[in-house]
């Protein structure tokens, strides 16, 4: 028992030699989100905040009473998104753009963002940034 | 007596040759191709992935590769049944395998792989070994002998991203009794992890996709980490001895020397925290041995020792491409970080 008391805790999934680098996303989104729940939303553009370690974006959709109900999307870290070919302005206050993610469990206006179509019909989804003429 | 001997085995070797000649004739080869497609219907690009095809009634493997646009073709099939997988290493996307595929004589069976989400469900910028795939695939193939530092010494100076190796075997960590049973333990708390508390992630090599740099001098290296907390470790190759008294930490103390063109560097002093490591004690030993073959290759042999909780030590291997024209980005995981509230029971909690 003694020997457990000074044992590492730290789960092996993280394991940099057990596992690869699947294991490695900063928290698992599958916990917080639901992979069988999934919305696609049109809205504009009220909130983004280009944070560390995941950023988001926050979108005012039109219900049909005429209020509106304010959407969170995340996304990853800033450094992967730049990547990507994103940068801070990307998405501008005010854009109207498509957002599809799947559903926080939690059941808050809360999504992870897999699809995100601009007013221009530039699409940014969750796939490599290689582009088909490349090879 | 042995002239007839040896007509018989030239006869009996022209009648086997003319048989598969035949065979070979009749039963054309088939083929199978395809498209790998994600949950949004789109293509998988970027990825050279290896698929593998065995004939469930012969064995015999069958080995194909993606290319850049998420294809596969394999060709060359006998008619008969095949199993097919493939092991993706990234956050994106779950490995794949499927069975009882039918080919017939000569077909070219058309069949696209629907592929499911990993663990961040196809989360937009969060797929670092998508990363890693693009930053290899931009610098191209590199040739050439490794670099040398001017007194001899090789020199693994430059950036490094883990390469896609599911060739290489992952062995896991042998535990004796009680840490096995810890480790089933920490698994059923879905994936909490000390990274996620913004901790520190790993302690010795990064094998996330993000880059990380190296910067050699003949008496210390400097590895610069993107994603990780510190960001830096330093491997002194200076000789020195160890400390009269040391301080379990979280990188633990490194001290390399050579062995011949083999960096082998020896890491203790860590605490019973130290991520990537699975569970072990303080008297944990880590030996890297680092080798480059070639200009655009680092392998990594990893050696674990710790009786404690080992029954055995282990030894995985990692290698890593150069990639060029990249810089160390910042990343500061405790800007935001918002994960630990979503949690009923962290795993941290009341934890030194």
């Amino acid at each position: 028992m003694k020997i457990k008391k000074i044992a590492l805790i730290v789960l092996t999934v993280t394991s940099l030699l057990g596992i690869s680098v699947q294991a490695f996303s900063h928290h698992s989104f599958i916990g917080q989100y639901d992979p069988d729940k999934s919305t696609a939303l049109v809205g504009t553009v009220s909130g983004i905040r280009w944070v560390n370690p995941h950023a988001f974006f926050v979108i005012d959709v039109m219900q049909d009473d005429g209020s509106s109900e304010s959407w969170t999307f995340e996304l990853g870290s800033p450094n992967t998104l730049v990547r990507y070919g994103w940068t801070r302005d990307t998405l501008k206050m005010g854009d109207q753009i498509t957002a599809d993610g799947y559903l926080a469990r939690s059941g808050e206006k809360l999504a992870n963002a897999k699809i995100v179509i601009l007013a221009d019909g530039t699409v940014f989804q969750a796939a490599s940034s290689y582009e088909s003429d490349a090879e | 007596m042995r002239l007839i001997r040896l007509f018989y085995g030239f006869f009996m070797l022209s009648l086997l040759y003319c048989s598969v000649a035949f065979s070979q004739a009749v039963f054309a080869q088939g083929a199978i191709e395809g498209s790998l497609i994600d949950p949004n219907g789109a293509n998988i690009t970027g990825l050279n992935q290896d698929v593998l095809l065995i004939n469930t009634d012969t064995g015999q493997e069958y080995r194909g590769q993606t290319t850049l646009q998420g294809n596969y073709q394999i060709n060359g099939l006998p008619a008969g049944s095949y199993d097919l997988s493939f092991l993706f290493r990234t956050a994106m996307y779950q490995s794949y395998t499927e069975e009882g595929i039918s080919i017939t004589d000569g077909q070219t069976l058309q069949h696209d792989l629907n592929i499911e989400w990993s663990i961040n469900l196809g989360t937009i910028g969060d797929d670092p070994g998508m990363l890693a795939a693009d930053m290899m695939r931009r610098t191209g193939e590199l040739n050439g002998p490794a670099p040398r530092l001017f007194n001899g010494q090789v020199d693994f100076s430059g950036h490094w991203v883990v390469r896609q190796t599911p060739d290489v075997p992952v062995i896991r960590p042998p535990y004796q009794p009680w840490a096995a049973e810890m480790d089933e333990e920490l698994r059923a708390l879905n994936f909490q992890n000390a990274g996620a508390y913004c901790l520190p992630q790993s302690a010795v090599l990064s094998t996330m996709g993000y880059p990380w740099q190296i910067v050699q001098t003949p008496n210390i290296i400097i590895q610069i980490m993107e994603f990780v907390t510190p960001g830096w470790r330093q491997i002194f190759l200076d000789g020195r001895e160890p400390p009269e008294f040391w301080n379990p930490s979280w990188q633990g103390r490194s001290v390399g020397h050579w062995e011949g063109d083999t960096l082998v560097v020896v890491t203790d002093g860590f605490n019973e925290y130290t991520p990537g490591f699975g569970i072990h004690t303080a008297n944990m030993v880590v030996t890297e041995r680092y080798t480059r073959p070639e200009l655009g290759t680092m392998r990594v042999e990893i050696t674990v020792d710790d009786p404690e909780a080992l029954t055995d030590s282990y030894t995985n291997i990692r290698e890593f491409g150069l990639v060029l024209g990249e810089e160390i980005l910042e990343f500061i995981c405790a800007e935001g970080n918002t994960d630990p509230s979503h949690w009923e029971q962290p795993i941290w909690q009341g934890r030194p």
